[in-house]
């Protein structure tokens, strides 16, 4: 599955938001992506993609595009 | 009055992420201009954030006999009208599109509230997020030996630059401006969160030297690789607001001794005001997982189920506390508010706790049934009440553990197990992740109709 996908996929369980949210989902903006839900969601990526997040990118990851382009920097291909 | 601002001149009392320093002079002509408008003895609803309209209205308020209800500028609006026709406000002070505006207070009768208690200084929410409009009424003096009790054991003086990290309707979060305006020292004003880099961005510029945390935010901070950050300026660290796991308390204790930094777990309620006890952060190493001693001018003392004092160590036994920050009461209607002191310095803290050997108290157990969710305080029956209210024909039952509430209901057709999740999450207005459906085949019940939690 291309990581774009994915990624939408944890997006909806780990935030609990409709499908066609995810796109536009924003930090603080989307009702359940607070503090609390950024560390759900944090972890939910980590776990599905078998990364580790640097704690910058965890404080930068403010977005579903912002976070795209944040996995890319990491070595999914790989995987 | 509760606090002398005039005392510190020009010293900076306050510093927000927009850049703006106010001194202590300019914190009294604001709060003085502020109080101005309102006349002595008003009841005003306060719509707070961590900025600076909030804080100078709060300081206003105290500073000039007039009694303000803390509550947080996100609150439900169906919640806020509840607070609203309950307690009758004179104003209310909320953000509006361009900045603070001060209402007048929307009447529902032609009545007001009564006359306000001499000694009423401030009005707090117990489990507001479940929509209970019980209120803990705290006095002048409840504040004064409370914020007096904290500087001692802190050691807080002007040098100490506390980052808000806590809201200020939550009687912690309070607690810390508290004490800090007290001593004249800088507070850094902040919405931002831990998880986002503007917050550490402007703590390091203004070398902030100290935060609160509740259970959450440490293990939040954990996630963030916190011990891997240089913060040279730091050098101490608060928790409370509940239990913090054992494992963590280990690790943010090692973390301060190797940096040369404090980590104080503390203890408390909004009805003791604020704080009961803290862990000299000397002794947080080798008392782990303990709450720590009585903080000065407070006394403890366990009590067993037959009332009787318990003078051995390591039994159990309800924490009874007391002291001059034992607050009022509490409010449940307007006519409440004229109220005097009911507990005359006792408060029976419905947590069971024990204490070892050396003196050191451990929390052990809750008796009446209610989490604190991220610090939040959340009444397991009255969460029932809620989905039973909402959904119709649902049986359910709440329970779990702290940060974690299961909710077991009944599965039928007609409701899902996430439109109760969603639902329990908008109404607490906290985050669906710390609510766990659990389908059931029944609620197990007594033949009184009562719940069995423990068969659950």
């Amino acid at each position: 599955m291309a990581n774009k996908e994915k990624l939408a996929e944890v997006f909806v369980s780990a935030l609990g938001i409709p499908p066609e949210e995810v796109e536009a989902a924003e930090f603080k903006a989307t009702r359940q992506w607070d503090s609390v839900g950024h560390v759900n969601l944090m972890n939910a990526i980590e776990e599905s993609f078998d990364i580790s997040l640097e704690p910058d990118d965890i404080m930068d990851f403010k977005s579903f595009k912002v976070g795209l382009e944040i996995l890319g920097r990491y070595d999914l291909e790989s995987r | 009055m509760i606090w002398n601002l005039d005392k510190f001149e020009c010293a900076p009392a306050v510093v927000t992420d927009e850049g703006r320093l106010v001194d202590y002079t300019e914190l009294r002509c604001l709060c003085d201009e502020w109080a101005a408008k309102v006349p002595t003895r008003s009841l005003v609803f306060l719509l707070v954030g961590n900025n600076l309209d909030s804080l100078v209205a709060y300081v206003a308020c105290l500073n000039h006999g007039i009694v303000p209800l803390m509550l947080d500028a996100k609150i439900d609006g169906q919640l806020l009208q509840r607070f609203i026709e309950v307690y009758r406000p004179d104003f209310i002070w909320r953000p509006g599109e361009n900045g603070y505006v001060l209402e007048k207070g929307l009447r529902t009768s032609d009545l007001g509230h009564p006359e306000l208690f001499k000694d009423l200084a401030l009005l707090l929410t117990t489990s507001g997020s479940t929509g209970s409009p019980k209120l803990v009424r705290q006095s002048y003096e409840n504040i004064k030996a409370n914020t007096q009790s904290i500087v001692e054991y802190l050691k807080l003086t002007s040098t100490e630059r506390p980052i808000t990290t806590l809201p200020m309707n939550y009687t912690y979060g309070l607690s810390i401006i508290n004490s800090h305006l007290a001593v004249g020292a800088t507070i850094l004003l902040t919405e931002k969160s831990i998880m986002q880099r503007e917050f550490w961005n402007f703590f390091t510029e203004q070398g902030a030297t100290s935060f609160g945390g509740v259970p959450y935010t440490y293990e939040m901070l954990d996630k963030l690789m916190f011990f891997r950050r240089k913060l040279p300026s730091l050098r101490t660290m608060t928790q409370a607001g509940g239990k913090i796991l054992p494992t963590l308390h280990q690790k943010f204790a090692e973390y301060a001794q190797r940096e040369g930094k404090n980590f104080v777990v503390m203890y408390g309620q909004c009805e003791a005001t604020a704080r009961m006890s803290y862990l000299p952060p000397e002794r947080a190493l080798d008392k782990v997982g303990s709450m720590g001693v009585v903080i000065p001018g407070g006394k403890f003392s366990l009590i067993d189920a037959d009332g009787s004092v318990i003078n051995e160590p390591d039994v159990t036994g309800e924490l009874v506390y007391e002291g001059a920050n034992v607050t009022l009461g509490y409010a449940e209607c307007a006519d409440d508010l004229s109220k005097g002191d009911e507990r005359h310095g006792r408060l029976e803290t419905g947590d069971m706790a024990k204490r070892d050997a050396d003196g050191f108290y451990y929390i052990a157990g809750r008796k009446k049934r209610f989490l604190k969710i991220f610090g939040n305080r959340v009444n397991l029956d009255e969460t029932e009440r809620l989905i039973k209210g909402a959904f119709p024909g649902l049986d359910c039952a709440c329970g779990g553990v702290d940060d974690k509430m299961k909710i077991f209901i009944v599965v039928d057709e007609n409701h899902g197990m996430e439109s109760v999740r969603d639902f329990v999450a908008e109404k607490t207005h906290l985050n669906f992740t710390a609510f766990e459906i659990v389908p059931v085949a029944l609620i197990p019940k007594n033949a009184s109709g009562k719940t069995l939690y423990s068969e659950l």
